[in-house]
């Protein structure tokens, strides 16, 4: 490691920073904590600043141009930053601020001035994925316990990651073919629209990406073929390496009509264990040296294609994540309730469905672009989705 | 190494790596995917402990998912020759 924590620009992350517009529309992974008792702000600063510091990717702040672009800890500490919000309404838009890359903060956290806090945590899709904002919400409890942090210091960006565990290896460029879900799709603004679901289950849940795929598939798939894009944290493969940059590749996964939850989670397995989502995006290299208003253009096209050709890369995005247990984020006057996501405004997303299971607590937050997606059928799917976690004892 | 020192070993990996498991007081038998303890993303992470642990190269193509059902299935791919890459 170099003195100053470094880590080079991939190109998945150049495509995170061309969805950023300055209106704070953009890739952002936003998670809501929601606990019991208050957690005062300044405790919480400190802690933030402990942690920050085992977690460099926590302050970074974008240097150089093209492929010669690059990360570095200069950044301020995450700043926290106090909301009103309303308990029975989305995260304001005014709360969901730009996050700039070159000045920074690259992550910030809001903090509600309760008798129970709400925490959000809000991170640059470039900087981190949902894996690595984990890692340091977890030092960050770590701190507040007064425990020892593990801290997150790996200077490997995703292709470096993925060139130690499996080499150089290049996957067919993706296919803009598949259709959304829905035919109709409305006409909508341009923000995403969400619904939550939480519950808390007897027993952790099995399978739950499995069993939401072929539930869409069979109900809603009209006798179609779905293609299903699952992130994986592909951390697992190589646990030595503690990181907070996007260690996340894509699974796909295409469910036909009539598979069994047992046949897709076999077909799981095999892609996992043979490490099939492991793959450099064809433009690894050279994307990195187009500019970035190029870029910025080309998520334009990219939606509009969607949009109008009424055909995606995916058909619905599903995510899951499972933390051991409420205690991981917990400290003393608070006890952690549930953890969720939040979805960022980004008009790319035609359907997504984030599913995190903390403990036997599960949240649920099936979500989608208004452009895309009906509050008719946002229903329609919650559903259908909470139907499948409700065959799991309570 | 014998069968039970296999599964011994692999409790101990297990409650090392999976803090939870560690309050279950983990049998050769216990119940790990059908319970819902470990999902099929976590079984990445007990391939790669096994193949550190035990030295052995795992042919993936001979796997499937029941082989992770319990510590006494996993010791099976650790120390089974017909599960290792020749």
């Amino acid at each position: 490691m170099t003195e100053t924590y470094r880590r080079r620009l991939s190109f998945s992350e150049r495509l995170y920073l061309a969805s950023l517009r300055r209106d704070g529309q953009g890739i952002v992974v936003q998670y809501l904590l929601e606990g019991e008792g208050r957690l005062e702000k300044n405790v919480l600063e400190d802690a933030i600043r402990t942690a920050s510091r085992a977690n460099p990717g926590s302050r970074l702040i974008l240097k150089g141009h093209l492929g010669r672009s690059y990360w570095e800890a200069k950044g301020a500490v995450p700043p926290v930053r106090t909301i009103q919000w309303d308990r029975n309404a989305p995260l304001p838009i005014e709360c969901q601020r730009y996050l700039d890359p070159r000045q920074g903060p690259t992550v910030e956290i809001l903090w509600t001035d309760e008798p129970n806090t709400r925490i959000v945590f809000r991170a640059l899709h470039s900087v981190m994925d949902g894996g690595g904002l984990f890692l340091f919400i977890e030092d960050i409890f770590r701190a507040l316990r007064k425990e020892p942090l593990k801290g997150a210091a790996s200077e490997l960006n995703d292709s470096e990651f993925l060139e130690k565990v499996v080499g150089e290896r290049y996957r067919k460029p993706l296919a803009f073919d598949f259709p959304p879900l829905f035919a109709e799709m409305p006409s909508g603004g341009p923000d995403v629209h969400e619904a939550r679901y939480q519950r808390t289950l007897a027993q952790k849940p099995q399978a739950v990406a499995a069993k939401i795929a072929v539930g869409i598939t069979n109900a809603l798939g009209q006798g179609r073929t779905l293609r299903f894009m699952i992130p994986t944290d592909v951390r697992n493969y190589k646990r030595d390496v503690r990181s907070t940059g996007n260690l996340s590749y894509p699974l796909f996964l295409d469910v036909r009509p009539g598979e069994t939850v047992e046949e897709v989670q076999k077909m799981m397995f095999k892609s996992l264990v043979g490490k099939d989502m492991l793959f450099m995006d064809p433009a690894e290299k050279k994307g990195l040296w187009i500019p970035m208003i190029i870029l910025r253009r080309l998520v334009d096209l990219l939606y509009f294609y969607q949009r109008y050709f009424r055909k995606g890369f995916c058909s619905v995005f599903i995510s899951h994540a499972s933390l051991p247990g409420g205690e991981v984020l917990s400290c003393p006057g608070f006890r952690h309730r549930s953890l969720g996501y939040l979805p960022a405004r980004f008009k790319m997303a035609a359907l997504a469905i984030s599913s995190i299971n903390v403990g036997f607590n599960h949240d649920l937050v099936v979500f989608g672009n208004q452009n895309f997606l009906s509050e008719a059928q946002l229903a329609q799917v919650v559903s259908l989705v909470s139907k499948t976690l409700d065959e799991i004892p309570a | 190494m014998d069968r039970s020192e296999a599964v011994k070993k692999i409790i101990g990996l297990l409650e090392e790596e999976f803090p939870t498991l560690s309050d279950m007081d983990l049998k050769a038998d216990t119940a790990l995917l059908s319970s819902g303890l470990l999902d099929s993303f976590a079984m990445v992470t007990v391939l790669s402990l096994v193949e550190s642990a035990f030295g052995v190269s795992v042919d993936v193509n001979t796997l499937e998912l029941s082989l992770f059902e319990s510590p006494a299935t996993i010791s099976e791919v650790a120390i089974d020759k017909k599960y290792h890459k020749a």
